[in-house]
């Protein structure tokens, strides 16, 4: 079955950097959502095996999303990608369960790097 | 008046959004704090209208403005200003230590300033694949009467403003300021491309 791969992110821009970044053999189905309680309907409606998940936007923010992650059990790996690079961020979405964390502009290497190391690809 | 394209503004958003994290980071580490990000809100208005529209949003506030020069190779120029309210200032200065006088005061504005705009503007001309000059910051204190002046001295040499509203929520208290880019037409064009070429690659 395909993995089904989540992109979300308050930017249109980022979302593309974001999608364009992914290694070309990375075989995914791409869904996106431009904010967390977007990013939670469709993970909600869809089985998502990836979520590329932004921190700093409107209505809910990404460790809001984590959190909600976490409360519903829900299993999914989550690569942060985000502009908030302080230290204490990076650890406070690690505990959250978080795989990875990337700082903005995504940058192709790193993410083909992560993938392969998790065995996402 | 120039206007963004709903594309362009949204790319000039996120790489505003990729700025403003550096330099929280910077200024995190500075304040040894952590400090909640909000998507800034960004605005680009004409220079003329801004001494009226600020001095209107603090006309009951003592006010500092920090204003600082900057220059870049791809045609990008102009001044960057922030804008403190004293109230906020004063317990900051005694949370970082600073003497809680006029003077010690000045001096951390000027290094927060520094951290912010240098950083905020390093990051942007990073992401345009240009780099920037800066003059030292200037610190003008201003009573509420003559802020409206002081606005109107330095916008008048520049067509368009970027408006960027910070705000910061370190844990215990709140911090607000206000960045003004001021930019001559010419830069904004230069930006405008800059984002064109970004939105093509993508």
């Amino acid at each position: 079955m395909t993995l089904k791969a989540l992109i979300c992110d308050d930017s249109v821009l980022a979302r593309k950097q974001v999608k364009k970044s992914l290694p070309e053999d990375f075989d995914a189905e791409i869904l996106t959502a431009s904010n967390g309680n977007e990013a939670l309907d469709v993970l909600a409606q869809h089985e998502i095996g990836l979520v590329f998940l932004d921190l700093t936007m409107p209505e809910l923010d990404g460790v809001g999303v984590l959190e909600a992650i976490k409360a519903r059990q829900l299993k999914c790996f989550v690569i942060v990608i985000s502009a908030d690079i302080q230290p204490e961020m990076q650890k406070r979405v690690t505990e959250l369960g978080a795989l990875a964390f990337i700082q903005k502009p995504v940058n192709s290497d790193k993410l083909a790097v992560i993938l392969h190391q998790y065995g996402l690809m | 008046m120039v206007i963004l394209t709903p594309d362009q503004q949204d790319a000039l958003q996120e790489l505003m959004n990729v700025a403003m994290g550096g330099a929280s980071d910077q200024l995190a580490r500075f304040l040894n704090t952590f400090i909640h990000l909000q998507v800034p809100a960004i605005q680009v208005v004409e220079a003329s209208s801004v001494p009226e529209q600020l001095a209107r949003m603090y006309v009951d506030d003592d006010t500092r403005l920090v204003s600082q020069g900057f220059m870049g190779s791809a045609g990008i120029q102009g001044e960057a200003m922030l804008l403190y309210k004293m109230a906020s200032t004063h317990q900051l200065a005694g949370i970082l230590g600073y003497q809680q006088d006029d003077t010690s005061e000045s001096e951390m504005l000027s290094d927060i300033s520094s951290i912010l705009t240098t950083t905020f503007l390093n990051s942007l001309s990073a992401q345009l694949d240009s780099s920037l000059s800066y003059s030292a910051p200037r610190l003008l204190s201003c009573q509420p009467s003559e802020l409206k002046q002081r606005l109107k001295e330095l916008s008048e040499r520049w067509t368009a403003a970027l408006q960027v509203n910070i705000h910061y929520q370190v844990t215990d208290y709140a911090f607000d300021c206000e960045m003004i880019l001021l930019i001559p037409g010419s830069a904004l064009e230069t930006l405008q491309h800059q984002l064109d070429l970004i939105l093509q690659e993508f």
